[in-house]
């Protein structure tokens, strides 16, 4: 909740009513909300309403557990304990059984073949056809057969083993056959008697059973050290939900405006527009028109293209000339005259520099044609028309976002170097709204009026107190500022016409240090705060944010396309 | 025995079966809610309750008490809701359209208020459980996420946020929407 303002609007006060009831207000949102419900029958009306909504969705327990739940849940869980203590006791029984009987095996087998004759002949029969198998697969000479193995000294030299009786080499084995005539040849390993065969087997398998025991072991110590290492929720929080972590080295690579355009142009609608946050409705037109005016910004013109902030751009540029009436009043903001108000300006001040922009590219350009250039004006002069009525409403209830967003509109328009039929100079909006600043706050009319003497290359003509006090706000706190606020200031920053080096360069350190840690690493700003002048969610914060962090590109090519449309060329930043 | 819901499910990590009991018992009527309302089906929403127990239990070891009960317990709920309506190749609300639609959501409130049936258990019935179903029903589901958890559940923004994965402005303007679309379905009389 912004502290700093104290009087709302009937929109803003329904939100708030909804946070009051779920009890997520803080004591000066709520003074606020009081304050305005005690005046605005309406709104009473409204909160009673929101009041007996939340109260039905929160009346106690639609059903309540039956009798045995709890003794269920349990034995549930007796079962899970059980289980748990089960696996173990019977993982543990395995290994212990296999190295017993491995154990036992091997003595029996040691004690019969030492004590036995008839064992040793019975072993020894059996596995001499396998042994016979080992020995040709390793490729080494076998003795002769004959029912008797013969007994060899292990280092026996090859010189002294020449005259040996061994089998003639199979042919197929000769390439692998050892060259006795080679003294560097090392002998063959003699073949083992089948006693020792039969203990080295036994041997191995008794290895491979304690070494398998141990396996299983440190594979359920592993199990259970990976699960506790787990991070909460791994377990039982299956994340189909979950959104897709952003790729760090792409989004490590991209400039933050960069990355808060890619997040507009991947939440964009299919109908080419922007929502606040998931459908709120009326406040399409607002955040679009924001979305448009960053994307133009950084470049994107929406007049084709197959890059996707360009197609993004495209189809905002589309969306909203969608929603201009015959009348020339673009629709948005709902029942709520104050939003609706906004919404034109925003999408009229949009599109009216996106018009300056094209023509200063192309002065034929199809997209900035004749036709377009009439449908402005149309929107134009409904903006002009309602201009004192916007003064009236900013001095009547302290907001002065439409006379804001009004009058930059219609500064866009007077030095876009293009030929609107405007009545107001910059030097009179600027008057009118320096006269309805309120002394006791930073606001947004004090940093739109310098935003539009700057646009006109004007500095202001006395020392303004309230601006004064908005640039210290905004430089200052500026990650708790007020989006639009924040960017107003900035581009009158920018232009130089207000400040000087040092208050720049102040206002570049607060944009690094305040506003940057604000975006999400998948491009996205959040403030976590509301605005009662202009609240669209993160997709209006996002494209105030990157506005922010180009404005002075922004009014570098506001007066290259001046300039090529014959305006005059903006003043230097004073020193 | 701690008052504190983390110092139970703390105690509960180390060992305490009767810390864990509390917890069951404290939070056994939310979550068997949350179930009945995604669902509408009692039975189902005990045996779900049951198994979001049983799971809790079994992750209890992961539980870090920086982190808030009734989130942690609310995302093994949400998970576990999502596997279920998948396992049953149902989306919720059509499950409760399909309600309305057939009569049976009739046939089940007349169940529920049989005390021979679930004796103990009904606080709200009638009109206005078939009016808050079938107006949750309505909404898309991602404003009904929000609405669940941030309105019903009474969980703070930041809890939501958490838990849905999303910027807490996304929370707080789906609720929002969630409460102005509901207002608008559940008292028609009183729109603006």
């Amino acid at each position: 909740m912004n502290d700093a303002t104290p009087k709302l609007d009937c929109r803003g006060a329904r939100g708030l009513a909804i946070d009051a009831q779920l009890g997520q207000l803080d004591a000066a949102g709520r003074a606020a909300l009081d304050r305005h419900v005690a005046g605005c029958e309406a709104c009473r009306h409204e909160v009673a309403a929101l009041q007996q909504t939340v109260a039905l969705l929160r009346k106690p327990a639609l059903v309540a557990p039956s009798a045995g739940f709890a003794a269920r849940v349990g034995l549930a869980l007796d079962a899970v304990d059980a289980a748990g203590g089960r696996r173990f006791a019977q993982r543990e029984r395995a290994s212990v059984r296999l190295l017993d009987h491995a154990r036992f095996r091997l003595l029996l087998l040691g004690h019969q073949l030492r004590h036995s004759r008839r064992w040793q002949l019975r072993v020894a029969a059996a596995l001499l056809p396998l042994l016979v198998g080992i020995v040709l697969l390793l490729r080494v000479p076998v003795a002769p057969a004959g029912g008797e193995v013969a007994s060899r000294p292990q280092s026996a030299a090859p010189s002294e083993r020449a005259g040996d009786e061994m089998l003639p080499p199979s042919p197929d084995l000769a390439p692998w056959r050892p060259k006795f005539d080679d003294p560097v040849d090392v002998a063959p390993a003699e073949p083992p008697t089948p006693v020792e065969e039969l203990a080295a087997r036994d041997q191995q398998r008794v290895q491979d059973g304690i070494a398998h025991a141990n396996e299983l072991d440190e594979a359920a110590l592993a199990a259970l050290r990976a699960a506790r290492r787990a991070p909460p929720l791994s377990v039982d929080a299956p994340s189909g939900e979950k959104p897709a972590p952003p790729e760090p080295a792409v989004v490590a690579a991209r400039t933050p405006v960069e990355r808060a355009l890619d997040w507009l142009a991947r939440n964009q609608r299919n109908d080419g527009s922007w929502t606040p946050g998931d459908g709120t409705p009326g406040l399409e037109t607002s955040v679009t028109a924001l979305a448009l005016l960053a994307l133009l910004s950084d470049g994107h013109l929406g007049a084709g293209g197959d890059a996707p902030l360009d197609v993004a751009a495209t189809r905002a540029v589309a969306w909203l000339a969608a929603q201009q009436e015959p009348d020339g009043r673009y629709r948005g903001g709902g029942s709520d005259a104050a939003a609706q108000k906004v919404s034109h300006a925003l999408a009229t001040l949009a599109l009216v520099e996106r018009h300056v922009r094209l023509r200063a590219l192309d002065p034929k350009s199809a997209a900035a044609s004749a036709a377009h250039h009439d449908r402005l004006e149309q929107a134009l002069s409904l903006v002009e028309i309602g201009l004192d009525q916007a003064f009236h409403d900013a001095a009547q209830r302290g907001s002065g976002a439409i006379a804001a967003w009004s009058s930059v509109a219609l500064a866009t328009a007077r030095h876009g170097g293009l030929d609107f039929h405007l009545k107001a100079s910059s030097e009179a909006l600027a008057e009118k709204m320096t006269a309805q600043v309120r002394p006791d706050r930073a606001d947004l009319l004090a940093a739109a009026s310098h935003a539009v003497l700057a646009m006109a290359d004007r500095a202001p003509s006395v020392r303004d107190p309230a601006w004064s006090r908005a640039v210290g706000d905004v430089v200052k706190g500026l990650g708790a500022a007020e989006p639009s606020l924040r960017f107003l200031v900035a581009s009158a920053l920018a232009s130089g016409g207000a400040t000087t080096r040092e208050t720049w360069q102040q206002f570049e350190r607060a944009l690094e240090q305040q506003l940057l840690p604000q975006q999400a690493p998948t491009g996205y700003f959040e403030s976590g705060a509301s605005w009662d002048e202009l609240d669209g969610g993160v997709a209006c914060e996002t494209a105030l944010g990157a506005l922010a962090l180009q404005v002075e590109r922004r009014q570098r090519d506001f007066a290259a396309a001046r300039k090529a449309l014959g305006g005059a060329a903006p003043r230097k930043r004073g020193g | 025995m701690p008052e504190d819901d983390r110092e139970l499910m703390v105690a509960a990590r180390d060992g305490s079966r009767e810390a864990f009991s509390a917890l069951v018992t404290r939070w056994q009527a939310r979550l068997l809610s949350f179930f009945f309302r995604q669902g509408g089906d009692r039975e189902l929403a005990e045996d779900c309750a049951q198994e979001v127990f049983v799971r809790l239990y079994k992750s209890r070891d992961h539980y870090a008490p920086e982190a808030s009960f009734a989130t942690f317990l609310f995302t093994i709920a949400r998970h576990y809701w999502i596997d279920v309506a998948r396992a049953r190749r149902v989306r919720p609300d059509l499950r409760a359209r399909g309600d309305e639609r057939d009569g049976e959501g009739e046939d089940r409130l007349e169940r529920l208020a049989d005390p021979q049936a679930t004796p103990p258990a009904v606080a709200l019935l009638g009109d206005d459980l078939v009016r808050l179903r079938s107006a949750l029903s309505r909404l898309p589901e991602t404003l009904r996420d929000a609405v669940q958890l941030g309105v019903i559940e009474a969980l703070p923004y930041s809890e939501v946020s958490t838990l849905l994965g999303i910027p807490i402005g996304t929370v707080k303007s789906r609720v929002h929407s969630a409460v102005q679309a509901l207002r608008t379905l559940l008292l028609p009389g009183d729109s603006r």
